[in-house]
């Protein structure tokens, strides 16, 4: 054998035969890919921000909110007692520990549903569970409870309902005061004067 | 951690352009290897050069065990690569045609672009046979779809077909490898050599 062939042949069966050697690594923690997928494209990971707001109200200690926006939007506004973990920071050792914990239902939320829907996934790889996503996020969260509408005269009796708990938590979160939405101008009723009747002239 | 595009670590846009640049190194190295000569592959079967046999196996045990210690070291995950599924039959079939074509003509379809890319005729005439095999295959499929199933094995590995570990197997192909290389060298060494 050419002897340049020594150093390659000697390190090749070397390292191969390390690898013989080690010990059993750990298997990874991580999901499959498949069963991501399965849970990525099911609808069960939303939460409704009316269920959110009646587990607030409840005062569920086993519900947890999460906000994944940045630190500086977080001071600007949050939900009551929420978290402020960043999507950049979630990965992060201490964060998943945290959201390990068993027996508690993490919700993330952000603006919309773009940010909590990537840090559920993010932490779904992980394969930690409970964890959900407000559905809508704080954009949901205000057209919900602050800016909607009374339900029309024929409304079911679920949409006078839904109507009447979104009042509701509206005044818990605002101290009592009540402000619906205006109608739009075009709906505006208008008021037409009844005629007064005129006393009956003349016999019959 | 890898694989690179899986992972977004790599925008996957960026998917073709990495294939076209590798395609064009990998293309470019065998090429300055000689390999866009049909001599240099016909040399494995005649015994005068078994260059293409070191290259190859070279390539492939350290690419496993190069796979094996990123995959430990948590650098790449091993449970993402793709894994091409097993026909058996089309495997045994398919190696046999692919093997007289190489005989045949002296090229494989890789070294067959690199050599039509220096104007080598026989390499063109070799390309344009490989393509009406592909454009027929696609008539007779009907046919011989049965067989091209037989002893489908879904998406195995040797080391899981045989029981043993991974890291095991590779050891073993190391080995092997090397003593192929040791035998080739001893039949070059008694078959005359070949100018050209």
């Amino acid at each position: 054998m050419n002897k340049k062939y020594i150093i390659p042949v000697v390190l090749l069966v070397g390292l191969a035969f390390i690898l013989v050697l080690l010990p059993k690594k750990k298997p990874y923690n991580e999901l499959p890919a498949k069963d991501l997928l399965k849970q990525v494209t099911s609808s069960s990971k939303f939460i409704s921000p009316e269920f959110v707001a009646d587990r607030l109200i409840k005062k569920d200690p086993s519900m947890i909110l999460v906000d994944v926006r940045s630190e500086d939007l977080f001071r600007e506004y949050s939900l009551p007692g929420a978290l402020n973990i960043p999507l950049q920071e979630i990965v992060k050792p201490a964060q998943m520990e945290l959201l390990s914990q068993e027996g508690i239902d993490y919700i993330f939320y952000s603006t919309g549903d773009v940010l909590a829907d990537q840090a559920w996934i993010l932490c779904k790889r992980q394969r930690i569970d409970h964890i959900y996503v407000m559905k809508g996020g704080l954009n949901e969260w205000f057209s919900s409870f602050f800016m909607s509408l009374p339900p029309a005269e024929t409304a079911s009796n679920e949409e006078i309902e839904l109507y009447q708990f979104r009042s509701a938590v509206r005044q818990y979160f605002t101290g009592g005061e009540t402000q619906t939405a205006r109608k739009p101008a075009g709906e505006a009723i208008s008021i037409t004067p009844k005629k007064k009747k005129s006393a009956a002239e003349g016999g019959c | 951690m890898g694989p690179l595009i899986p992972n977004n670590i790599i925008p996957a846009d960026w998917n073709n352009a990495i294939a076209l640049l590798i395609g064009m190194l990998f293309g470019f190295v065998l090429e300055a290897s000689g390999f866009s000569s049909s001599r240099k592959i016909m040399g494995t079967f005649f015994g005068y050069d078994f260059v293409v046999l070191r290259v190859f196996f070279t390539a492939a045990i350290t690419s496993m065990v190069g796979i094996l210690y990123l995959d430990y070291f948590g650098w790449l995950d091993f449970g993402q690569l793709y894994i091409h599924p097993t026909y058996l039959m089309s495997a045994i079939i398919g190696g046999v045609i692919m093997g007289a074509g190489f005989a045949l003509g002296g090229y494989c379809p890789g070294t067959s672009y690199c050599a039509i890319a220096i104007g080598k005729l026989d390499a063109l005439v070799y390309s344009i046979g490989l393509f009406l095999g592909i454009y027929l295959f696609t008539f007779i499929y009907p046919w011989i779809e049965n067989m091209f199933n037989w002893g489908f094995m879904g998406y195995v590995t040797a080391p899981e077909i045989l029981g043993i570990n991974a890291n095991l197997f590779v050891f073993f192909v190391v080995i092997i490898a090397l003593g192929m290389f040791f035998a080739a060298t001893i039949v070059q060494r008694k078959v005359k050599k070949v100018e050209y």
